[in-house]
């Protein structure tokens, strides 16, 4: 992988939370919702995340954000190391990665017009004069399709797609290197979605932006996104660029995942290979690969030895020991 | 499917909701499902499919009313019958699944009570017997260990299990349509095809039909026999899914077709529909889609009537798309 044009990397980074107790005298177990992650987002990629619930990509996307600290490994923003960063970097830090969450309505605040919540983190940086300010707000809201007519409202008065893109407006408005989304379009109508996500990828060839993407759904993450990651219980299965991701899956988790997903063509009706079983409780996972509860193929080492994440020389990284054995498809 | 087979057991004709302050949410809706058949009713959020179908069954909120249409289903109007004669088909002909099981279950019972209840209630079983029945209901829906499961209570199970838990309770009474309203929309995506095929396993062993209420085209195409697509509060195209999704005549049709990402290809750029849904508060006259379709003209501020084609394939458009 080039490390040249980095900017963050997660290094081994885990991270435990300590779980509810049975009963008043057992020790408190600890849920590890994210175990030895190491990803690299390059300058303008969009990076996916994916995973179904509990897989822990909420969680690694916040010690990416620098929201949560990890229990284990560490977090670099260009070669540094997140937790070592004096005030002066911590607040570099935090004007060059964004965030945008799933509802927007929860992330705007309901007593501020919009334009005044955009222009709220030029406020706080002290940016130009106020003047200035509004009218890089505004310009701001106009490129992500907010007029000023609609800028002067509440975000009540907007609809889901709107406030999303203030939100968007909000993010982008500091002009950051990194951008996380979690599910950013995954509340929205899909007429709505297509128009966000559109605007997404145009503000990033516009503004050279990069994306961490967090998305359980596999269609908008092949669409958007040029390298994934997919996320089993707080573990990376499988890592690709997309489009190898997608022509050939390695991982049984992950083309379990992308047969699940029904396609919008009744030609393309597939008898679909249900994957059996449930999520393993967290709490207390079996020994060896942590999907071999539910994997059709597993075999006794699989119950009894994890395995690691091997990278072949395209970046097509698996972790499952039948993809070792077998050359390279289990 | 043969002509034969084409008997519809429930007929819905004009059928116009409306909410208090005089918003008109549906507006002359016609639908029929046939005898064994998945029916998809697709749309985005606030385009009346839910609406529609709780007004079958005599479940609109308080400030909803049907202000007119019919809805025939066993010779009986089911929008002019009384509370007790509703009571007689709800559960036991129609039965319902909604979309957040672990809400609509009734988090102070069990699972097995739950099941029973409503097979004491419509059918007269003793608690034993329908005991019974419900671990049969139970292992069928695929809910491991069954007896044991019986007295568990809602909050012990996962969303799937919960689910499963609501089809089993839907199927109790052998009923003829279920209605499903977004029934995998809260599940994760392998759970969803567990789900999913489950349904439709069940409709094909019992002959049941099912009204699949959805945002999800994929689940359409992959689960339904015929397609109905309402947007805001009108019915503007349905048909046979392989006439609607391979020959989409209405614009919004092919619009929301063209503007969802693929799983199965890779897409450079997605065709979007711009602006958004008209409020209730605000409906353009005539076509409800023509503020945001690209083809309206003049005549469009007329409402268009439908225009039928082969195989029930239906569009209302003053200007449709080509045909494929």
């Amino acid at each position: 992988m080039t490390e040249g044009n980095e900017l963050i990397r997660a290094e081994g980074v885990g991270r435990s939370f300590a779980s509810r107790r049975t009963s008043m005298w057992s020790a408190t177990e600890a849920v590890q919702a994210v175990v030895d992650v190491s990803i690299g987002i390059r300058r303008g990629e969009t990076f996916g995340l994916v995973g179904e619930s509990g897989s822990g990509k909420s969680t690694l996307g916040r010690i990416m954000l620098g929201m949560m600290k990890p229990t284990q490994g560490r977090v670099l923003w260009h070669g540094t190391d997140l937790a070592g960063l004096d005030p002066a970097e911590r607040a570099g830090f935090r004007r060059r990665v964004q965030m945008i969450f799933q509802d927007p309505l929860g992330n705007l605040d309901p007593r501020m017009r919009v334009l005044a919540q955009v222009r709220e983190a030029l406020d706080i940086h002290a940016e130009g004069t106020p003047e200035e300010r509004k009218r890089k707000a505004l310009a701001t809201l106009a490129s992500v399709g907010i007029d000023e007519n609609l800028a002067q409202r509440y975000p009540h008065q907007l609809s889901g797609g709107q406030q999303q893109r203030v939100v968007i407006a909000r993010a982008i408005i500091l002009d950051p290197d990194l951008v996380i989304c979690d599910e950013p379009v995954s509340a929205l109508d899909v007429s709505v979605q297509a128009q966000v996500l559109n605007l997404l990828s145009r503000l990033q060839a516009e503004l050279g932006l990069a994306y961490l993407f967090i998305s359980h759904d596999l269609a908008v993450v092949r669409y958007i996104c040029h390298r994934i990651a997919v996320l089993y219980l707080g573990r990376i299965v499988e890592e690709a660029e997309t489009e190898a991701l997608f022509a050939e899956p390695r991982h049984p988790y992950t083309r379990a995942l992308i047969r699940s997903v029904p396609v919008a063509d009744p030609a393309a009706r597939r008898k679909r290979e249900v994957l059996q079983g449930e999520l393993p409780d967290p709490g207390s996972l079996p020994p060896g690969c942590a999907f071999a509860t539910r994997c059709s193929l597993a075999t006794d080492r699989c119950r009894a030895e994890a395995p690691a994440l091997q990278t072949d020389s395209d970046g097509h990284a698996v972790a499952c020991h039948l993809v070792e054995t077998a050359g390279t498809r289990a | 499917m043969t002509a034969a087979e084409h008997i519809p057991i429930l007929s819905v004709t004009g059928l116009e909701i409306e909410f208090a302050g005089g918003l008109r949410a549906v507006r002359g809706v016609d639908f029929s499902v046939r005898q064994g058949e998945v029916l998809g009713l697709v749309g985005e959020s606030g385009c009346g499919k839910s609406v529609t179908c709780l007004s079958l069954l005599g479940l609109l909120p308080a400030n909803g009313r049907v202000v007119e249409g019919s809805a025939m289903f066993d010779g009986q109007d089911l929008l002019s019958l009384d509370e007790k004669r509703l009571n007689r088909v709800r559960g036991r002909q129609i039965a319902y699944i909604s979309q957040n099981s672990t809400q609509a279950l009734n988090p102070i019972l069990t699972i097995g009570r739950q099941i029973a209840e409503t097979m004491m209630t419509h059918q007269g079983l003793d608690l034993s017997e329908a005991r019974r029945r419900a671990v049969e209901l139970l292992d069928r829906v695929g809910v491991p260990q069954p007896s044991k499961r019986l007295r568990a209570f809602p909050h012990q199970f996962s969303g799937g299990m919960n689910q499963r838990v609501m089809i089993a309770m839907a199927l109790a009474c052998d009923p003829a349509i279920v209605i499903a309203d977004e029934p995998t929309t809260a599940l994760d995506v392998t759970i969803q095809a567990q789900i999913l095929e489950l349904l439709a396993e069940i409709a094909r062993e019992r002959g049941t039909s099912v009204v699949m209420i959805t945002h999800d085209l994929g689940i359409v195409a992959e689960m339904a026999d015929r397609v109905a697509v309402m947007y805001a509060g009108r019915l503007v195209e349905s048909g046979e899914v392989t006439d609607v999704f391979h020959n989409p005549r209405h614009p919004y049709t092919r619009g929301l077709l063209a503007s969802r990402p693929r799983i199965d290809r890779r897409i450079e750029t997605l065709t979007t529909i711009e602006g958004q849904v008209p409020s209730l508060r605000e409906m353009p006259p005539g076509c409800p889609f023509s503020p945001r379709c690209e083809g309206a003209e003049p005549r469009c501020a007329n409402m268009p009537g439908h225009t039928e084609l082969d195989r029930g394939h239906r569009y209302a458009c003053w200007n449709p798309e080509p045909a494929a």
